[in-house]
């Protein structure tokens, strides 16, 4: 089927051919932009649901009504209120649980799936494999480890929690390296110490656990290792967005180095590539990423895993077109889950990554049934 | 470009020692080989003689421990990474690439060594690569996936992808291994035609030392990290060379189209 829609799509004559050439983007075709509409749609109609229904009842056209609110959307001193705090006061409860609550949630909820799905997409061309996620290296052990002891060793520090999670993801990520280099490293060797880092902060982490005796510590613990955007607002995109920028422009400029190391190293170094280099910065890249999400939403599981799989299943594995997909894909797959997670069960919200693994379990299951060779990109 | 008359030497390997980190003692032991401009050259040896090593060597993804590796006169410790993937082209034994991925893509993928950051491709990089598929002779693969290819395909849209570098050096690690005997015959074609037509310099490790002779100008026959002889084909492949190197017994004879080998038994 694969081979169908995206051999129809990109066969050009040659003509066509020079045509597209004279333009940068001759990679976008029928697919990608499809699969990008596709998914705007999806993003647009459950971040619609996200935002009409909740605890808090307020019709339906009432919600519209203060979305679509000229007071506050043509109001540049309450947007720019909203969006880095100020004075809201004048604003009713009701269009202050729309905008402050249900609208920013969505939104980051975009922006976290956006960065979740090209860390995972960079670290399966780094580690060649098609099953790598973005913790592979170490980062969602180091991220939790940072989690469990900030909320139980020094919960004075507690607001610190976003940038600590953080810094704890990308300290394993360097530890992971430190361990895998000798003379240069291999996917390999990069996975194998992803292994051992992730084992020991693991049990570490779990060890901490039994010096909780709060219930109320052990559920923030745990929502924040198994992934949550239950009580996001404007702070937390301000935090992501600058981060998000910078991951996509640095992996659109690595495409193209993506698309070598893909070769295996050895042709990406007769290829004039400098393989060592290049392998380090694309991983430093998905790091912020991931790191950026983590701080924001906690260790969300499996979307980092699969959207990039549902994309090169569907347009290739150009990493150009794949990139692009992941920055449309990753937003719906977390919004319609985080829509799930929180209206699914009246009454409480579960973490959103109790939903995404919900999802990506099933999903695998039907890759398994319909791929032999499931685990070569 | 030159022909195969130029014989100048474009490459040469001075008093070169290499060996690995884990090896216990030289692979290539203090050689002195030179490579002729535009000509195609066999490497050939039993398994562990240091053929393709002394390729890894060349092509500068093994660090000499003693001696230099010249190219066009210049050590090729001193080019830059792109510099040298513009001169030298390299086709490893195992390769390795997304399944999905289509003829024409992998080929672009050797464009890389002439482009910088956010370059597209450019008109010029569109003809390289229809000459180096037009070369190779694969335009009806042009769309195919990689996965949907036969092995001796595949080989040659690599090889494709190696000429869209647009390197003045080719080099093969045992290219014709694994394939069926069609495809064989049709790498040494393409072979042959990348020195006959484009001038390149051929530098291939083979196996077979039958193919070795159709194929090459010169033969470098290397035992045990030395090399035993080199030369033309018909000066070099001789009974002694099939009985003291190949442990073989065999009958050598000219032909009409070069040397023949008749293989009688192993030598203890």
């Amino acid at each position: 089927m694969r081979e169908k829609t995206s051999g129809c799509a990109r066969r050009h004559t040659n003509t066509d051919r020079r045509v597209d050439s004279s333009g940068r983007l001759e990679w976008i075709d029928g697919t990608l932009l499809s699969l990008c509409v596709v998914s705007l749609v999806i993003t647009a109609a459950s971040g619609a649901v996200q935002i009409t229904f909740g605890d808090y009842s307020i019709s339906i056209m009432e919600v519209w009504g203060i979305v679509l609110d000229p007071a506050i959307l043509v109001s540049p001193t309450t947007l720019y209120a909203l969006v880095f705090g100020g004075d809201l006061t004048h604003l009713t409860t009701e269009s202050l649980i729309v905008w402050t609550q249900r609208v920013p949630r969505v939104l980051v909820a975009v922006l976290v799936g956006s960065n979740l799905a090209i860390s995972g997409a960079i670290f399966q061309a780094v580690t060649r494999n098609e099953l790598a996620s973005p913790y592979i290296l170490g980062v969602s052990s180091g991220a939790g480890l940072a989690i469990l002891l900030t909320l139980v060793v020094f919960g004075g520090l507690a607001t610190y929690l976003p940038l600590f999670a953080a810094l704890g993801g990308a300290l394993a990520f360097v530890l992971v390296y430190a361990i895998a280099w000798n003379g240069g490293t291999s996917p390999v060797r990069l996975v194998l110490a992803g292994v051992i880092v992730s084992t020991v902060f693991g049990s570490l982490q779990t060890g901490l656990y039994f010096f909780v005796d709060d219930l109320g510590t052990v559920q923030n613990a745990l929502a924040w290792t198994t992934g949550t955007l239950s009580g996001s607002d404007w702070s937390e995109i301000r935090v992501i967005v600058p981060w998000t920028v910078l991951t996509v422009v640095l992996s659109s400029a690595g495409a193209r180095q993506l698309n070598v190391l893909l070769l295996g190293e050895r042709t990406a170094r007769s290829l004039g590539m400098a393989v060592e280099r290049a392998r380090f910065g694309l991983s430093a890249v998905a790091i912020v990423a991931a790191s950026a999400s983590i701080a924001v939403g906690g260790i969300i599981g499996f979307v980092g895993l699969i959207v990039p799989h549902i994309v090169r299943t569907i347009v290739g594995s150009d990493y150009r077109a794949l990139l692009v997909g992941c920055l449309f894909v990753g937003p719906a797959l977390l919004v319609v889950a985080d829509v799930l997670a929180r209206l699914a069960v009246s009454g409480t919200q579960l973490p959103v990554g109790i939903l995404t693994g919900l999802i990506g379990g099933p999903y695998f299951l039907y890759l398994m049934k319909r791929k032999q060779n499931l685990g070569e990109l | 470009m030159t022909s195969r008359g130029g014989r100048t030497d474009h490459i040469e390997c001075r008093d070169l020692v290499l060996e690995y980190d884990t090896s216990e003692g030289p692979i290539v032991d203090g050689e002195t080989i030179t490579i002729p401009e535009g000509a195609v050259t066999a490497l050939v040896g039993p398994n562990g003689s240091g053929k393709s090593t002394l390729l890894r060597g060349i092509a500068r993804e093994l660090e000499p421990t003693a001696g230099q590796i010249v190219l066009d006169e210049t050590d090729i410790g001193r080019y830059s990474r792109k510099e040298l993937a513009r001169e030298l082209g390299l086709l490893s034994q195992h390769n390795v690439a997304p399944e999905s991925l289509t003829v024409e893509d992998l080929v672009r993928r050797g464009r890389y060594p002439h482009r910088r950051l956010f370059d597209t491709m450019t008109e010029q990089d569109w003809q390289a690569v229809d000459w180096a598929i037009d070369t190779v002779g694969i335009d009806h693969l042009r769309d195919r996936d990689l996965g949907s290819l036969s092995g001796g395909q595949t080989q040659l849209a690599w090889i494709a992808m190696i000429l869209a570098q647009e390197p003045r050096t080719m080099l093969l690690d045992e290219p014709t291994t694994y394939l069926d005997l069609r495809h064989q015959v049709r790498l040494l074609e393409v072979i042959r035609t990348l020195s006959d037509d484009v001038g390149m310099t051929v530098v291939v490790v083979l196996h077979d030392i039958a193919q070795a002779v159709r194929v090459c100008d010169r033969i470098v026959t290397l035992e045990d990290g030395a090399v035993y002889d080199s030369g033309p084909p018909s000066d070099v492949v001789t009974e002694e060379l099939m009985a003291e190197v190949f442990h073989v017994d065999a009958r050598v004879e000219p032909g009409s189209d070069g040397m023949r080998i008749h293989p009688r038994g192993e030598i203890e």
